[in-house]
């Protein structure tokens, strides 16, 4: 628990949080591996896992009948991956429905990461006023981040 | 009485150079390679730009994106966009053409010795970063960590496939290379270069930053590297505007108080921020 605790605090999303707030998020951590072509999760699903991505590259892909998948964008080390977790258990604003996922993540290759299962880690958000508002100001900061990518990208400006 | 024109900088005649090799790069994008020996060689700075002179069609500004320790050969990539770029692309061998210049200010090559380089280009803006590339490299041992970022619209569209791939083959520089959007098969990244910026190793107080592409990509570009704590005075930019004459005469390419041609096109992002804030320049 103690390494596990170490290398967690040196993962850029949680870099820097008080000492007191990563313990209170081990027991929500372990660490997973994934094969190149493993999904992480499939559009549709509930999210239910918060990762942080360590090594390797995560593309996210929609997928056409009969064509292969086509890719949105690829993550990699120190970036962040699912969202929808921190929904789960409260109404949302689209008629109280909590959205599901909404891309596939697929292992580009040998994939490392800490997944933080959501449930355990909305309840210490939620039993935590401070690490609730410190990690949904990071996470926040993360989607920010993503938006702004994704507005130039469509932009198109290279042409 | 008559006024006496202000001096500038490089010829104001063109010189007439002769095509040595084609490459077309991309289906819209050609590389000339002509020949300067007759003319003595041609010596500029990385970053620097030539008036190419197509008789009958005009002169355009094309950055130079050869190696400049190879003075005898001339190289420029040109994208067929517009009336003279796309008669200068259907060049060919043997074709002449009128070259004015040097022009304008270089990568600060010689003032990051020792410093970590990092290069970030988007679309063909690698070709204005190719010649401080290709210096770099050569003189390896005087700098620190060198990194090439760039990205491209798809893998199609991808400049300079073989160089980035002798780049990454040299194990002392470091290039990642990302696309806006990939079909299927394509293993690399997918997403916007800023995403490379992000996850790139770097130490903020040695790095010095050289950034080329569309203006929209530089100012995102170098926002993220400020925000990871680079000095804005250690981050340069390539910028572009319309340019006639080439040395600051015509006003064309006026930034502000700045010159494109001459006080550019290479300039700090501590110079160049407030100007690239207003959108009417």
């Amino acid at each position: 628990m103690e390494t596990l605790e170490r290398s967690l605090r040196e993962h850029p999303f949680l870099r820097d949080l008080p000492e007191e707030h990563v313990r209170l998020l081990v027991g929500c951590a372990k660490n997973t591996r994934f094969a190149p072509g493993d999904l992480l999760f499939r559009e549709g699903e509930d999210e239910a896992t918060f990762y942080l991505l360590r090594t390797g590259t995560v593309a996210l892909e929609v997928h056409h009948p009969g064509r292969a998948a086509h890719c949105i964008e690829t993550l990699g080390p120190g970036d962040v991956l699912g969202v929808s977790w921190i929904f789960g258990g409260t109404p949302g604003t689209a008629g109280g429905q909590v959205p599901p996922v909404t891309l596939d993540a697929r292992a580009r290759d040998n994939v490392l990461a800490f997944s933080l299962d959501g449930a355990c880690l909305r309840e210490k958000m939620d039993n935590d006023d401070r690490l609730g508002h410190l990690l949904t100001r990071r996470l926040l900061e993360r989607v920010y981040v993503r938006l702004a990518r994704m507005r130039l990208t469509a932009l198109d400006l290279y042409g | 009485m008559p006024v006496a024109a202000p001096s500038v900088t490089g010829s104001m005649v063109p010189r007439l150079l002769r095509v040595a090799r084609v490459v077309r790069e991309l289906p819209d994008t050609v590389t000339l390679h002509l020949d300067a020996d007759p003319a003595g060689g041609f010596r500029f700075a990385p970053g620097q730009f030539n008036m190419l002179y197509l008789f009958g069609a005009g002169e355009v500004p094309i950055s130079i994106s050869g190696d400049p320790a190879s003075p005898g050969l001339l190289v420029h990539t040109i994208r067929a966009v517009g009336a003279v770029t796309r008669p200068l692309c259907d060049l060919k061998r043997g074709g002449t053409l009128g070259v004015r210049g040097p022009f304008g200010t270089s990568w600060p090559v010689e003032g990051a010795l020792g410093r970590d380089i990092l290069f970030v280009a988007g679309g063909l803006g690698l070709a204005p970063l190719r010649p401080a590339i290709a210096h770099v490299l050569t003189h390896r041992a005087d700098y620190g960590r060198v990194t090439v970022l760039y990205g491209a619209r798809t893998p199609e569209d991808i400049l300079f496939r073989k160089d980035l791939t002798r780049w990454r083959g040299r194990l002392d520089c470091e290039v990642e290379v990302t696309v806006d959007r990939a079909g299927d098969g394509f293993r690399g990244h997918v997403g916007f270069v800023t995403a490379l910026v992000e996850r790139a190793e770097l130490d903020p107080q040695r790095t010095v930053a050289m950034l080329c592409g569309p203006e929209v990509m530089m100012r995102f570009t170098a926002r993220t590297l400020l925000a990871r704590a680079v000095p804005p005075s250690a981050i340069f930019l390539s910028v572009e505007r319309s340019m006639k004459c080439g040395a600051g005469l015509c006003g064309h390419c006026q930034l502000g108080p700045a010159f494109a041609c001459k006080d550019g096109p290479v300039l700090p992002w501590s110079r160049l921020s407030p100007l690239l804030a207003v959108p009417e320049l």
